[in-house]
């Protein structure tokens, strides 16, 4: 285990400074501050807090400077598994050999710290954080079992990093900036980088602590650093009658939505932020969440981002910072999984229907490394480069693709791969995609009525409502089907300036923009199953709505609504 | 037993393996403590309080909500082990300590110590990554 001394710890101290100077009576509330108890809830403890002052001052922890990471090899062992045992062990210890560094003197293993009255402090400050308290490290495991080496995090900040975790800029950056540090470390970066822009998926409403968290960002006066684009809600604007849902959730829902837009974001309220007009180019960092925006921003634009989630995706907005890490860095976005199509037919390889499927075969069977595709056709276009991805994220833990001859950073299998060979080849047959698609399918479908369609998730591009516009050929959807597709407000605008727009909702379509089908309750009673040609949605429906659903085409999905029942064209299925 | 720490804290439970990753968004409710993705074997099973065992991250970047929300209705799991760690996750557990001073514990060990907490029918995770069990 590996002792540190790192500028990220610097910061700490700096906070630790800052409650010490600014903050005098237990429990009394600063304006604009979280209250002290959060932090120190004794005397002792704060009298210990004032020695280890003292203690900088006099120069005995005097850890301020940026160091750099340290390794430390802990010898020939058996298979370990070794990790930063947490702030409060790495601070103290760091502050033991602050100025010396004990391993750089021929020790194997570093001392243990002596449990004095610092430890002691750090310890129970953690115990104060709450019942668990808060630990964060990483453990790397490098090299063989036989002789196992633990690389400790030591991120260095810069100046502006370190004034914004202080709370220079204000408690929201240092809320915010808490969190960045804090995910950093437990990725291992050693440094944070800038981020030209940012897409927020925690504008989605799923319960008090997003609104708790926004709330406590928006009172503390947050305002978003770079360009940041909202995912969707769970509120269509445009049509506000279509939500179904409690009077209370869609009132909490329009508060999320609101708080986000008063910290600065655009209110784009789209899945697809890259289907907006301004996208991020090939190695602009960004800080993008939302699954399916991840993966096309990575693989399609070239852009780098790794796969954050909701809260880290706002603090990286007002911060401007992201841990350089993961996705980030060109060691992360090797290629690692070959996938071969084989014996594919042509008629399957040229519809739209093989992106989603083929995505949720590599993600079922990649999990969090990085698959190269081989063997789709050079021209595919945009939308099933975003259909694959989406399932990819769906089925797996996906933040990337390459698909060779395709992708930017793909022109060639061994670039995809970073020059080395692939860890894994898996071909992928007419046999497995049939049945991917299958698992797609949790309905009945030939004792069960139709009773709705949802296309578009993630959001509909033009391209894709084109392409309904060809197939529904001016046909209305019979009665018995609800039929919806979901959309980007910007798109639907752009289909109307078409002249699609009235020709779809003639035909009985229902367009929803700002949120989609499966994550609210828009679509009302269904009278039977949900066709869709969205992996996504085929895989999150059941569980999020309680509905059967079954996967079929675009061309299956529209011919089955007009129809009123499942028409679906296997025959390109076979081998 | 040493684990690697992610994030960091005390956590007892019986033990539940998850046979795949899950995604906690799409696939838990946050409300009930209940695997509620119908394609996953796990489908049913009760994760609150529990010792969860997964391999890797999964899915949703909303899962981070999902942690945080589950930890503000004491639903969520007493702790993750995984093999690879999952930032959403992790994003999910740092902010509930930041807004309820509770986390999910996330920490990492390796596959034969995956393997032999799986046997066991009840461990303890000490702050510092240690786990103890009962067969």
């Amino acid at each position: 285990m590996g002792p540190s001394s790192t500028p990220h710890e610097a910061g700490f101290m700096k906070r630790l400074i800052n409650l010490g100077e600014g903050r005098r009576a237990e429990g009394e509330e600063v304006a604009g501050e979280r209250p002290l108890r959060e932090f120190v809830t004794s005397r002792h403890q704060r009298a210990v807090v004032e020695q280890e002052l003292r203690d900088r001052a006099s120069g005995r922890s005097n850890c301020g400077q940026r160091t750099a990471r340290s390794s430390v090899d802990i010898g020939h062992q058996n298979p370990v598994e070794f990790g930063l045992q947490g702030r409060h062990r790495v601070d103290d210890r760091g502050i033991q050999r602050c100025g010396v560094d004990r391993r750089s003197h021929g020790q194997g293993r570093p001392p243990e710290p002596p449990r004095d009255r610092l430890h002691q402090s750090h310890f129970e400050r953690a115990g104060n954080l709450g019942e668990t308290g808060l630990v964060v490290g990483k453990s790397r495991l490098v090299g063989h079992k036989a002789n196992t080496r633990v690389t400790d995090v030591a991120l260095s900040l810069t100046e502006a990093d370190e004034a914004q975790l202080t709370g220079e800029a204000g408690e929201a950056n240092a809320l915010a900036m808490r969190i960045v540090t804090g995910l950093a470390a437990t990725m291992g970066a050693t440094k944070l980088l800038s981020i030209t822009g940012a897409h927020i998926d925690s504008c989605l409403f799923h319960g008090q602590s997003g609104i708790d968290f926004a709330t406590r960002l928006a009172d503390a006066g947050a305002q978003v650093s770079v360009p940041t684009t909202l995912n969707v809600s769970s509120i269509d604007l445009l049509h506000p009658d279509l939500y179904k849902g409690s009077p209370e959730g869609g009132a909490l829902a329009r508060e999320l939505m609101r708080l986000y837009e008063s910290m600065g974001c655009e209110p784009t309220w789209t899945c697809a932020p890259y289907q907006l007009e301004a996208r991020p180019e090939l190695g602009e960092h960004v800080a993008w969440a939302e699954s399916n925006a991840i993966v096309f921003a990575n693989s399609v634009l070239g852009a780098r981002t790794h796969r954050y989630g909701d809260f880290i995706d706002i603090c990286a907005a007002i911060t401007g910072r992201a841990p350089a890490a993961g996705l980030h860095l060109d060691e992360h976005r090797r290629g690692e999984i070959l996938f071969r199509l084989e014996g594919v037919s042509e008629e399957l390889l040229d519809h739209d229907v093989l992106a989603p499927v083929l995505g949720y075969v590599v993600g079922s069977q990649t999990g969090d490394q990085i698959p190269v595709i081989e063997g789709l056709p050079s021209d595919i276009p945009e939308h099933r480069l975003k259909a694959l991805g989406s399932a990819a994220a769906s089925s797996g833990a996906v933040g990337m693709f390459h698909a060779v001859g395709i992708t930017p950073e793909a022109p060639t299998l061994e670039a995809a791969c970073g020059g080395r060979p692939p860890t894994r080849n898996i071909a992928v047959t007419p046999l497995d995609l049939r049945r991917a698609r299958d698992q797609l399918t949790t309905a009945t479908v030939t004792d069960t009525p139709l009773g709705a369609v949802s296309l578009g998730t993630p959001h509909y591009s033009i391209t894709e409502f084109e392409r309904v516009v060809e197939l529904l050929d001016g046909r209305p959807v019979h009665p018995s089907v609800k039929f919806f597709i979901n959309t980007g407000r910007d798109i639907w605008h752009e289909v109307g300036l078409r002249g699609w727009g009235r020709s779809l909702e003639a035909a009985g379509i229902q367009i929803v923009t700002d949120t989609c089908t499966y994550i609210t309750p828009v679509m009302g009673e269904i009278a039977g199953y949900a066709l869709t040609d969205s992996a996504k949605w085929a895989h999150y429906a059941p569980g999020n709505l309680g509905i059967e659903v079954a996967f079929g085409s675009v061309d299956d999905c529209v011919e089955s609504a007009v129809a009123g029942r499942l028409v679906r064209n296997d025959g390109m299925w076979e081998a | 037993m040493q684990a690697g720490v992610v994030v960091g804290g005390e956590a007892e439970g019986r033990v539940v393996v998850l046979d795949e990753p899950l995604s906690f968004w799409g696939g838990f409710s946050a409300e009930s403590g209940v695997v509620t993705d119908e394609h996953h074997p796990q489908a049913g099973v009760i994760l609150s309080g529990a010792i969860v065992l997964m391999v890797g991250g999964r899915g949703s970047s909303s899962a981070s909500s999902v942690i945080a929300e589950a930890v503000r209705l004491q639903t969520a799991p007493a702790a993750l082990v995984m093999q690879r760690s999952d930032e959403i996750l992790a994003t999910g557990s740092l902010v509930a300590q930041e807004l309820y001073g509770r986390t999910v514990p996330i920490v990492l060990v390796e596959a034969n110590s995956y393997a032999e907490i799986a046997r066991a029918s009840h461990a303890w995770l000490t702050s510092g990554g240690e786990i103890n069990l009962r067969d």
